[in-house]
């Protein structure tokens, strides 16, 4: 068991653990989290440490090469009389867009596209040439003046034509 | 805001221009009365973070490291505010970095101190990051507390030229003219820009003509 803990987290993004390992054999999905394993396929069959390294080279070489495309791998080794001969197709989960969805579930930029879309073009165009925008947008490139710029203004009459 | 016309989204465009052309980096966020329990500081903030990391090359470490961290706890946990300013500080702002926050006066007022002060940590954190927002005049004393001399003010008034331009822009636009009469059509071009340079119109406002065709 000591050697099967050098195998841990081979590649952190698969969250590969290999402390599961035993001689009776488990399944291949129950110790490789987060990859889709085709059932249509068969699972190869484990038997060795040894087999553990072959498989983790090809899903961190997969990884490493093409991110969370789908694809196949031949897997085969015939040493050491560990006869494992299969081929398996997953797909190696889109971690990034996982990690962007647990920042936050929002999708603001699909508004903009709608407000932008609603703008009458060159009217508030003042805004940009006032002298705090300038000093405000400027200052970004030195860091010298105000960091943050605040427009306001107020509802009006005739609001309830106006929205 | 100026009738018609969308300040936010105007600066937001100029800013996404610039982006393109000098690699500088822009996040926004628009606050919206109707989804202000979703909206609540951590989602926001988040977003604000996610589009930034969206920018980056790959997901920086610290923010891997967070999300594996959140993992090891049974289905998972959500993001605490304090979590995402530490990632904030962490990620790397060597590029000019823009965030907009449309019409804070419709987030919240509990939440709302709290987003201030986090802008607030925000912009300390990195003198690349500037920050545009909009809102109502009311909050602006809030606005002005909270981030303490570090803001800049521009008080947004309709002009007549900008209220003029609108109003010929929606009557081209007007999906009825068969009950638009040239007199009509004068009246709306002489009153309304007459009513509205009295009057400051919130961020983000359009107008909807409403014709009265019962008389």
């Amino acid at each position: 068991m000591r050697n099967c803990r050098n195998l841990l987290i081979i590649s952190e993004s698969l969250s590969v653990c290999v402390t599961n390992f035993g001689s009776s054999g488990w399944k291949f999905s129950s110790w490789v989290q987060g990859i889709a394993i085709d059932p249509a396929f068969p699972q190869p069959q484990i038997t060795s440490l040894a087999d553990l390294e072959l498989i983790n080279t090809f899903a961190l070489n997969d990884i490493q090469s093409s991110g969370n495309r789908k694809m196949s791998q031949t897997f085969s080794n015939n040493q050491n009389s560990f006869n494992v001969s299969n081929t398996f197709n997953y797909t190696v989960p889109d971690d990034e867009s996982k990690i962007l969805a647990w920042l936050s579930p929002l999708e603001p930029l699909v508004r903009h596209r709608d407000i932008g879309a609603q703008r009458v073009d060159s009217i508030g165009a003042w805004v940009l040439e006032t002298s705090e925008f300038r000093r405000w947008h400027g200052g970004s490139r030195d860091g010298s003046g105000h960091a943050t710029l605040f427009c306001h203004g107020n509802p009006g009459v005739g609001k309830s034509y106006i929205r | 805001m100026l009738m018609g016309c969308d300040h936010s989204s105007l600066v937001i465009d100029q800013l996404c221009d610039e982006a393109v052309e000098e690699d500088a980096a822009v996040a926004c966020f628009y606050f919206d009365f109707a989804a202000r329990h979703e909206q609540s500081p951590a989602n926001m903030l988040g977003s604000l973070l996610r589009q930034l990391v969206t920018g980056l090359e790959g997901i920086p470490e610290a923010v891997a490291r967070g999300f594996r961290n959140q993992k090891k706890v049974i289905g998972g946990r959500g993001l605490q505010v304090s979590a995402i300013l530490e990632m904030f500080q962490a990620i790397p702002t060597t590029k000019r970095t823009f965030i907009c926050v449309d019409a804070l006066d419709e987030c919240a007022p509990k939440h709302r101190m709290v987003i201030l002060e986090s802008l607030g940590q925000i912009v300390q954190g990195s003198r690349n990051i500037r920050i545009f927002v909009t809102g109502r005049s009311h909050i602006r004393s809030e606005v002005e507390r909270k981030l303490d001399g570090e803001a800049a003010f521009i008080l947004v008034e309709p002009t007549e030229d900008g209220i003029i331009s609108y109003l010929r822009e929606k009557l081209r636009d007007d999906t009825t003219p068969e009950v638009m009469s040239s007199t009509l059509e004068a009246n709306i071009m002489e009153s309304i820009p007459a009513i509205s340079s009295e009057t400051y119109v919130r961020t983000g406002a359009r107008v909807e003509l409403r014709k009265d065709t019962s008389g």
